[in-house]
């Protein structure tokens, strides 16, 4: 059975791209626009991983997504990537190491996205099973 | 974008406990000056032999001035200024001594006659410059009239004593006259004064408001800059997105010249993402940003971003060559920001040094200074041209020419970086052969 992977941004291009590239890999994919929309799917459906857009509509609408999600007994174990285009560039880097317990995700990836790297990534972070 | 009027509404008290304090303490230094005077004009009138004059009641003012003053200067030394009121009650307490003492003076000195009673001036510029009621010098100025006028009632009525080398007659005519002229000259100078504070507060104030007025522009500015830059970087993002799924993920049969044509496109759009970035950087740099200094041992960085540029300066075929990193010695700098400008000038240094081409990291100690020097065989900075270098959006001409990508905002960024943790940077280059430059911070 081919793994589900949700994706959250609210920029349907990127999720588009995204789209394809991980249907090439055999990957299932399902998506939403908003936030609290993306929650209830996730809910629904189980995907095996999430891949959440830090800034839609404000800043960190995306931080607070994740924390919804680790603190819901029923999907706090879906691994996330969060996306950003909120870079080693800004001064706003994120140290996963130091900040683990504050970034309830598992993995950065900065845009723009590339096919290569989105697909490593993902294959790295998915559970085992 | 609001108009912007400058307005002087925002009030801002003119003088800070402490500025005043500084005044107070520059009416004690000229209360030795003129004590020193004074104690002079008295030997002076003793070697002349003026002997109408009471030496010793001239010479007791000086020495009660000195105590006086003595007790003053042990007062605004001790305790530390706290409030404008109480600063101002100092001035005024000194301003009522001197005004007894200059009364106590000018009765010695010959009343109406003595030269003395010039001085009251003194006290009502020094009134109209500190006191910020327009009233205040008024009541300085009044206290001075009265205290003459009493004095040479007094001495006109014979309660005290006149004394004086000239004339003994006195003439009520001539009294009343000396005393109006006094009384026209204090009170010009009081309004005279006065006036000329009031307009200077107001163009201070009105400075005041500006500077803050420009300060907020400049961050509203900023922001401004920042969201734009954040919402220009959106629609590219997802142009190159686009173009990165057809190129590298689908498999379509795309004729060579239409491939190239979206390589070119990606090129271009990533030329946008880099100048956006670079925007944004500096958005964020313009911000004083608090940051906290560790003990950074950059021999342990170093290799960290070395092995980071490798890849990129094997695929150009250049030699990074490290000259081993031995110190371990370490000092006070934010570590975020002294990898970035490692990062920065090393990856300046590979993306513009041709083919087959050298760059050498370098580091030096000395007993003041930690040096850094990245040299590289690169295309060098035109000699013209390197006054430039640090000045944001600037790109010398050979730099366009090799590397179209660029914004020309990396040395300008870096040069804030350096500065801002009190480092310096320097360079020296020839066009064609190669670039150095140094950095070094202060070890303390």
């Amino acid at each position: 059975m081919s793994k589900k992977i949700m994706i959250i941004d609210d920029d349907i291009d990127l999720v588009e791209a995204m789209r394809i590239t991980l249907e090439t890999d055999n990957y299932e994919v399902i998506d939403a626009q908003e936030g609290q929309k993306g929650l209830e799917i996730m809910k629904k459906e189980k995907p095996d991983l999430l891949i959440l857009d830090v800034m839609m509509g404000t800043m960190d609408e995306g931080f607070h997504i994740a924390y919804q999600i680790r603190n819901d007994e029923e999907i706090k174990d879906i691994p996330i990537l969060m996306i950003t285009a909120v870079g080693a560039q800004t001064g706003f880097e994120f140290d996963m190491q130091r900040d683990e317990d504050f970034l309830p995700v598992n993995e950065f990836i900065e845009k723009p996205v590339n096919p290569q790297v989105l697909l490593n990534t993902v294959k790295r972070n998915l559970p085992i099973a | 974008m609001p108009k912007r009027t400058f307005s002087a509404s925002i009030k801002h008290s003119f003088y800070t406990p402490n500025s005043l304090r500084r005044k107070n303490l520059w009416l004690v230094n000229l209360r030795w000056v003129s004590s020193i005077a004074l104690a002079i004009f008295i030997l002076a009138l003793f070697i002349f032999k003026f002997e109408e004059y009471p030496y010793f009641a001239l010479i007791d003012i000086v020495l009660i001035l000195l105590v006086f003053n003595s007790f003053l200067l042990f007062y605004l030394k001790k305790r530390k200024p706290k409030y404008l009121k109480t600063e101002e009650y100092f001035v005024l307490a000194q301003i009522i001594i001197d005004y007894v003492l200059l009364t106590v003076l000018v009765h010695f000195t010959g009343g109406i006659d003595s030269p003395f009673h010039l001085i009251y001036l003194f006290h009502i510029i020094i009134a109209s410059v500190i006191f910020e009621k327009k009233y205040q010098p008024f009541i300085i100025a009044a206290v001075a009239v009265l205290s003459l006028s009493m004095l040479v009632f007094m001495e006109y009525v014979h309660m005290l004593s006149h004394f004086s080398s000239g004339v003994k007659v006195y003439n009520m005519y001539d009294i009343i006259l000396a005393l109006s002229v006094f009384y026209v000259t204090i009170f010009t100078s009081t309004y005279i004064g006065v006036t000329l504070m009031t307009r200077h507060k107001k163009v201070k104030n009105l400075i005041f408001a500006q500077n803050e007025e420009l300060e907020k522009a400049d961050k509203e500015k900023m922001q401004f800059f920042r969201l734009v830059s954040h919402e220009l970087k959106s629609p590219i993002i997802a142009v190159q997105s686009s173009i990165n799924v057809v190129l590298d993920v689908m498999d379509t049969n795309l004729k060579p010249k239409a491939i190239d044509m979206l390589e070119r496109g990606r090129k271009r759009t990533q030329q946008m993402i880099e100048i956006l970035k670079d925007l944004v950087s500096l958005s964020y740099e313009e911000k004083e940003e608090e940051h906290e200094p560790e003990l950074v041992v950059p021999c342990e960085h170093i290799p960290e971003v070395i092995d980071y540029y490798r890849p990129l300066a094997e695929e150009k075929n250049i030699q990074l060559i490290e000259t081993v990193c031995k110190q371990r010695k370490g000092f006070q700098l934010d570590k975020f920001i002294f990898e970035k400008i490692i990062t920065n000038l090393i990856s300046n240094a590979v993306r513009y040094t041709p083919k087959g081409g050298k760059v050498t990291i370098k580091t030096d100690l000395d007993d003041n200074y930690w040096y850094l020097l990245i040299s590289d065989t690169g295309i060098g900075i035109p000699e013209d041209e390197q006054g430039l270098i640090f000045k944001e959006f600037y790109r010398a001409r050979n730099a366009k020419k090799f590397e179209v990508v660029g914004t020309g905002l990396g040395m300008s960024i870096i040069k804030k970086l350096v500065e801002q943790e009190n480092g310096e940077i320097s360079f020296i280059s020839t066009e064609g052969q190669g670039s150095t430059f140094t950095v070094r911070f202060p070890l303390k």
